[in-house]
């Protein structure tokens, strides 16, 4: 399938059939991270990784693939994988083209998100399910208290608050000791 | 809280863009003076992009299991196609094989003159109406074949064209006719008097061996058998159902034969072996091998077959041609102990035969095991109640204890029976078909302590000596095993076969006969609902016949061969049996003087003729 049939799959809202496009690729990224010395299971992860941020960057307005899925994809996996590695030297960095400063920043604008999915994953399972309900299915606090069987709305967006705020927490938590 | 909620609900608004525009441009400005908002804004962004990351998490991984599958299915393809092509290439080269085998024995003028005499025969069936009387028939076939061999004569100048000719009406005549299978009554029969089998309980968890009533000896490792259909692995209690066939009645009653494909084959006993778990069918794990010994003591290069059964009868095939590779040329052959023709010696127990030697031996070794195992090492361990230590050990070609396999417990205590074991006496090594081999052991072996017995998972411990032995001896390569030439499973299996597959088993060898052959037919008077076998004398190997336009057809025989020939009938619900003698030459018409009996009456009768068959 062509780079234009998939971005246009992106655009329709058919992203898993984009996905399962995409993952044909996965054979040579995997070739890569096997020749840095990583294995078949940190292939599989850097190669999400990029597809994560891949996804996300299609979704900003702003944003325009310059390049073909392959090169791109073959680029951010590339730096997922030496940002894991921790392997930028202040001389790279500086040396970076344009492009790849924003694959950089890509990057490491994941790890924030990382962070934040960790955090979200720590939560017990009932609040995993009620964040999601709301900010990804956009239900409503009424659904929500019938679906989930709280006994008022008010309960329920009270329930959701301490969700919420209890992921901030340990979010915070976990990205300042990363940061600092 | 209820402040911050309203902030949080804020937030949301904005996000979800469900602000109005003034309400926005306020939220926009307050984020550029209040760090505290900001910060609260840019981390709620993060977490939703985190909730977010986990569904397309989801989503990449389903993609991930497609792309895997698809990698899988594209193996799965190649590899049938490769199955495929190598059942093309084989059975090209089995084609081109057949004409090869048959080729040298139409050069025998005889065979030329029946098969062409049989093109008029055929064709006079055709057009004669039934009534034409047996004799006058005989009659024009005897001309027709007197004016056949005249022809043959004048033909014999130009040998060349006219053997191709007939050669080729012959391979024409081979597929007219249909072949009548087995009457439904007489494959009713052979059910009726189908062998029972013999229920063996064993416990799949522990290796185990058997004697069978007749005699055969199997020996089957732990863990064998998993289920047919699901490829589980069977645990616990299974059914093993055996069928020996080693008298020629049970063989005949079981409509058994020995033919490999149209080779002839010489038996020395037929298996059906066959396993269940509570009625689920069982087969062997791959890897895994049952051993299995014969009862035949004095046949020498037999080999094993498996049949596989169609057209009411079973074929036989060697069982490296069907893929089931036995372990290739080994320099060691280890027997079991079990099934082992000359057991190995223990001090002190040279008297007597073969099983004295071999109980006196088993006896021996669990007294100098008891007698000698530490208990005081079980009682340190506190351990309590029954302690089960399973010892395996070999006894190698020089009469040492070789690998040693524990389980048991505890570490400690396999530790010490091993001590034990190597602390044994040296024996006389064992021997299979006059020459040494290493000798499996098995013994349990328990030891009872006061209290409650726990059961526990056991732990296997292994003793290394024997590597260690065998590296010196390569370094000190002057010493060579006494006097025994490398001999190789091959060998010894043709008395204790391994088999990789369950089912019909067969130890045969291919019929080694010198004698020219001929291709046997003949037609039978009152033949309607018989089937005819060929039952030699000289050798214990029965040939079946298939009926194809009224004549029984045995393929090519030995000429000259003294058999007897055994017809079952089924003919309006009474069974008949045909018994004669004959001389494998070229006849005609035969008679062979059926005559009722009953079921008993016939088990009886062929019962009289299981002495000369062995």
């Amino acid at each position: 399938m062509s780079d234009q049939k998939i971005l246009e799959l992106f655009k329709n809202g058919k992203r898993s059939k984009a996905f399962r496009e995409l993952y044909k690729l996965y054979p040579k990224i995997e070739k890569l991270i096997l020749s840095k010395g990583g294995t078949k299971a940190d292939a599989n992860d850097v190669f999400q990784e990029a597809l994560i941020i891949l996804n996300r960057n299609l979704e900003k307005t702003d944003f325009n693939l310059t390049s073909s899925f392959y090169t791109y994809l073959y680029s951010v996996s590339r730096f997922v994988w030496k940002d894991t590695q921790k392997q930028f030297s202040k001389q790279e960095l500086y040396n970076l083209k344009p492009d790849e400063v924003s694959i950089f920043h890509s990057v490491i604008e994941e790890e924030k998100y990382q962070f934040a999915e960790k955090a979200f994953r720590e939560l017990g399972e009932r609040c995993q399910e009620l964040l999601q309900r709301f900010y990804l299915k956009k239900m409503s606090f009424k659904d929500i208290a019938e679906v989930m069987q709280f006994k008022s709305e008010k309960i329920a967006k009270n329930q959701k608050y301490k969700c919420l705020q209890k992921a901030k927490d340990s979010f915070r938590t976990h990205f300042k000791t990363v940061q600092s | 809280m209820e402040n911050n909620i309203n902030t949080i609900d804020l937030i949301n608004a904005y996000i979800d863009n469900t602000l109005s525009n003034e309400e926005r441009l306020a939220f926009e400005n307050r984020l550029e003076i209040d760090t505290e908002l900001n910060t609260l804004y840019n981390e709620q962004l993060a977490i939703i992009e985190g909730i977010k990351r986990v569904e397309i998490g989801k989503e990449i991984q389903v993609a991930r299991q497609h792309y895997v599958r698809g990698k899988w299915s594209k193996y799965i393809g190649i590899s049938i196609a490769i199955i495929l092509v190598s059942a093309i290439i084989y059975n090209i080269v089995f084609k081109a094989e057949e004409p090869q085998i048959v080729e040298p024995v139409y050069n025998n003028e005889i065979e030329v003159v029946i098969d062409s005499m049989i093109v008029k025969k055929a064709s006079e069936e055709k057009i004669e109406t039934k009534n034409v009387d047996e004799q006058s028939k005989i009659g024009t076939t005897l001309k027709a074949e007197e004016i056949i061999k005249l022809e043959e004569d004048k033909a014999e100048v130009k040998e060349p064209f006219e053997e191709d000719k007939t050669e080729v009406v012959e391979k024409e005549l081979e597929n007219i006719g249909v072949i009548e299978p087995l009457s439904p009554e007489l494959n009713s029969f052979y059910n009726s008097v189908k062998k029972a089998p013999q229920v063996i309980e064993i416990n799949t968890e522990k290796r185990f061996t058997v004697t069978c009533k007749e005699g055969t000896v199997l020996t089957i490792p732990a863990k064998s058998f998993v289920d047919s259909k699901t490829g589980r692995l069977a645990r616990g209690t299974i059914n093993l159902e055996v069928t020996e066939y080693y008298k020629l009645s049970d063989m005949l009653l079981a409509n058994l034969s020995t033919k490999s494909d149209d080779k002839q084959l010489e038996t020395g006993g037929m298996l059906y072996i066959n396993a269940n778990k509570k009625g689920k069918k069982l087969r062997l794990k791959q890897g895994k091998r049952i051993q299995v010994a014969f009862n035949n003591s004095d046949k020498k290069n037999m080999q094993l077959f498996s049949g596989e059964e169609h057209n009411d009868s079973v074929n036989w095939r060697l069982q490296d041609q069907i893929g089931n590779t036995k372990e290739i040329v080994e320099e060691d052959v280890e027997v079991s102990f079990d099934v082992i023709q000359e057991v190995p010696i223990y001090p002190g127990c040279e008297d007597g035969n073969n099983d004295m030697r071999r109980k006196c031996m088993s006896d021996k070794i669990s007294s100098f095991v008891s007698e000698n195992f530490d208990r005081s090492i079980a009682e340190d361990l506190r351990l309590t109640g029954l302690q089960k230590i399973n010892m395996f050990f070999e006894i190698d070609k020089a009469g040492d204890i070789g690998k040693i396999d524990i389980s048991a417990s505890r570490k400690e205590l396999g530790e010490e029976a091993i001590r034990v074991i190597e602390s044994m006496p040296k024996l006389k090594p064992g021997k299979q078909r006059g020459h040494l081999v290493r000798t499996t052991f098995f013994l349990p072996f328990s030891i009872a302590l006061e209290g409650k017995t726990i059961n526990q998972a056991p732990v296997s411990v292994r003793s290394d000596r024997k590597f260690i032995k065998e590296f010196e001896n390569r370094m000190d390569s002057t010493r060579s095993i006494q006097g025994t030439r490398p001999i190789t499973n091959n060998d010894i299996e043709r008395y204790a076969f391994s088999t990789s597959k369950l089912g019909w088993l067969n130890c045969d060898r291919f019929a080694r006969t010198t004698s020219k052959k001929i291709k046997y037919k003949f037609k039978l008077k009152d033949s309607k609902g018989a089937s005819v076998k060929m039952v030699f004398k000289s050798m214990s190997s029965i040939l079946p016949s298939i009926k194809r336009n009224s004549d029984y057809e045995f393929g090519w025989v030995p000429k000259d061969e003294e058999v007897i020939l055994i017809a079952i009938k089924w003919k309006g619900n009474k069974l008949y049996l045909g018994k004669k003698t004959a001389n494998t030459k070229i006849v005609q018409d035969l008679n062979l003087n059926f005559k009722e009996v009953t079921v008993h009456e016939l088990k009886k009768e062929l019962e009289t003729l299981d002495n000369g068959f062995n």
